[in-house]
């Protein structure tokens, strides 16, 4: 009861006009930087901080928050149109929403993109709501091993992407962990792989792999008229926005399982929405009726990833609020806007600052109406991008890829790195090595390795500790479980078939 | 598809035993942990071993079944695009990025078969504009700028 007084108390404070126009901008532009290849919620939150410096910090959290999640959504619109993920959280989406497209189902994989991204984010604000201090306390006991249990778990979804070829997936997989290898060693400070160049010093980042990987590669490889798609004015409808029933039956599973694990990922500090839209997809996958054909352009593809990194958006909010650790790279920046403001966050932020925590919650159910809204009327303009000549569409998405990287980090040496991932998707796209895994493995590689040696030097070098504690434990055993699973369902499967015959 | 499996596997291959030694370089173990040469070296190993499988395959039934994936014509859109690209990073400390760029639009679009010079050249003009709208003016992204002064 309590609880859905201070809902109706946050509403109130979200509901004045000031608030609603903040979370208004947010929302908008959150979905534009998401959508531009290069320019992730980070890179938002960061330009539009200086926005927020005279605002009220109610107002200003609004804003911050409403770019993080509505960029969330606006990555799927790229990633489904041009095969070109607006952000690293929309990755996923591009495997199975760009083979909708081309199937002529477009419109369909963005209406599902925007529905599953509403239904993750609302859920999740009422999770957030209930559980944020209880979910708060467990994720803290996250430990070194815990961590490396987890990014074992992330790793194990690399099963289920290696395409036509498992060794050609484990060996993209190892190139990724590579690269994430690349860069200053965090425990001893020694440059590894850098080969003299200082721009290695902070490793490989993700986006101009993604970019060029993704982005480039696609451009590379199709660029001649068999690739030209061409959708009928007659499709781009408002009702074919719409997923028909039989999307839902197949998507609605997949949504809930997709927000329960993007929320709780997101509340993992350093896993965020890429790696829950990563994990999200391995268990539909593994999971779904329709496996088989995952990669092929099947709606569930779309709607796992993109409830779970919506869910994750918010739930990175949860130990950012409630202990003051941020779950991402952008709730960082949101952390610092909080002390910019002169808050502390931390579990006493709801006793002092009622106002300013029930607020940002109650923005967050007036954003996700935004963001259907915003979803439905610019859905077919977005669509009106895929009838571009194919040479003009590509000439201007190459030109938004290498300004998007060297917006990264205003250098070039970024842009460089994103031409030369590039051709290297080329080849990998020829000769059938699959992305994916490499980019999944860069994501988690650092990580895993800073888990793995920080947990033993807890244990003293006791690889037992992954085992010993229970929550890592319990991690490893799903993940092997994880990988097992196939082997053992073909294995039952052969053995039923062999018993009939 | 044989021979470019051999030759990419034969790559990897060597590309792991590079990684491998390399990482020689690093410490192995820090007291009795796992130190910074410790993941290369494994990592080397196992792309190396991994990278047999395809390598040995290429010598089975079962590769002559597969199409040669380079057809003719497939590296003229890898040309334009990572060549034209390349010119940009070359021309931009002249140019400045904007101009590079556009210049970059007008030659892919062209060369990838835009015929009509009305809409080749509508790019080269519109595109910048819309880069430095989005870019420069809302998102405040300092640009390179060239000798021209944007």
């Amino acid at each position: 009861m309590e609880t859905l007084e201070n809902l109706l108390f946050g509403l109130s404070v979200a509901s004045d006009p000031i608030n609603l126009l903040y979370c208004l901008v947010g929302v908008v532009f959150g979905t534009l930087v998401g959508a531009l290849p290069g320019l992730g919620p980070a890179a938002g939150i960061a330009v539009l901080l200086p926005l927020t410096f005279g605002a009220d910090p109610i107002a200003g959290i609004i804003l911050l928050a409403g770019i993080y999640y509505g960029a969330m959504y606006g990555g799927s619109i790229t990633s489904i149109l041009i095969n070109t993920p607006g952000d690293s959280a929309a990755v996923m989406t591009t495997l199975d929403g760009y083979p909708l497209a081309k199937k002529g189902r477009a419109a369909q994989a963005l209406g599902m993109a925007a529905f599953a991204s509403i239904i993750g984010g609302t859920i999740s604000v009422i999770a957030f709501m209930f559980l944020a201090p209880a979910l708060a306390t467990f994720a803290i006991r996250f430990g070194p091993p815990e961590y490396f249990a987890l990014m074992v778990l992330g790793l194990t979804t690399i099963a289920g992407m290696t395409g036509k070829y498992p060794s050609k997936g484990f060996i993209s997989a190892l190139v990724g962990l590579f690269f994430a290898t690349v860069g200053l060693d965090l425990m001893q400070g020694i440059p590894r792989f850098t080969f003299g160049s200082m721009h290695l010093y902070e490793g490989i980042d993700f986006i101009p792999v993604a970019m060029g990987l993704f982005g480039i590669a696609e451009i590379l490889t199709c660029g001649t008229s068999e690739c030209e798609i061409k959708i009928d004015k007659k499709d781009v409808t408002w009702r074919k926005l719409l997923p028909s029933r039989e999307d839902w039956k197949f998507s609605m599973p997949h949504i809930f399982r997709g927000t329960g694990i993007g929320f709780f990922i997101g509340m993992l500090p350093g896993a965020g929405a890429t790696i829950a839209s990563f994990i999200s997809y391995g268990v539909a996958k593994k999971t779904s009726k329709r496996s088989e054909e995952f990669g092929t352009g099947v709606i569930e593809g779309v709607a796992a990833p993109e409830s779970a990194n919506n869910a994750a958006s918010i739930g990175a909010m949860v130990p950012m609020l409630t202990l003051g650790v941020p779950g991402s790279g952008s709730t960082a920046i949101m952390l610092g806007a909080l002390m910019m403001f002169g808050l502390r966050p931390g579990p006493m932020l709801f006793e002092r600052n009622p106002d300013f925590v029930w607020g940002l919650i109650g923005s967050m159910y007036i954003g996700n109406i935004f963001l259907l809204l915003l979803a439905i009327l610019a859905v077919p303009l977005f669509i009106k991008i895929l009838n571009v000549p194919r040479p003009v569409l590509n000439a201007t998405v190459m030109s938004f890829i290498l300004i998007g990287s060297y917006s990264l980090s205003n250098s070039m040496f970024d842009v460089g790195l994103t031409i030369a991932f590039g051709a290297l998707g080329f080849f990998m796209k020829k000769m059938d090595f699959p992305a994916a895994p490499m980019v999944l493995a860069l994501v988690l590689g650092a990580l895993l390795e800073t888990s793995l040696r920080q947990s033993m030097i807890i244990s003293g070098g006791n690889p037992m500790i992954f085992f010993t504690r229970p929550i890592s434990g319990s991690i490893l055993v799903i993940s092997i479980l994880a990988i097992l699973y196939p082997m053992i369902k073909k294995a039952i499967q052969h053995f039923l078939k062999s018993r009939t015959a | 598809m044989r021979i470019a499996n051999r030759i990419v596997s034969v790559l990897i291959i060597v590309f792991g035993i590079f990684l491998t030694l390399q990482s020689k370089k690093f410490d192995y173990m820090v007291d009795g942990t796992p130190g910074p040469g410790f993941m290369p070296y494994w990592l080397g190993i196992a792309i190396a071993l991994v990278a047999l499988i395809p390598l040995i395959k290429t010598f089975t039934q079962f590769a002559s079944k597969l199409d040669n994936p380079f057809q003719t014509g497939d590296f003229k859109n890898f040309f334009i695009v990572i060549g034209s690209s390349i010119v940009v990073m070359i021309i931009t400390p002249v140019t400045g990025l904007l101009i590079a760029l556009s210049l970059m639009v007008g030659v892919i679009a062209r060369l990838m078969g835009t015929k009509s010079w009305k809409t080749v050249i509508g790019l080269t003009i519109c595109t910048p504009i819309l880069l430095f709208g989005i870019f420069v003016m809302i998102l405040n992204v300092p640009l390179p700028k060239g000798i021209f002064g944007f």
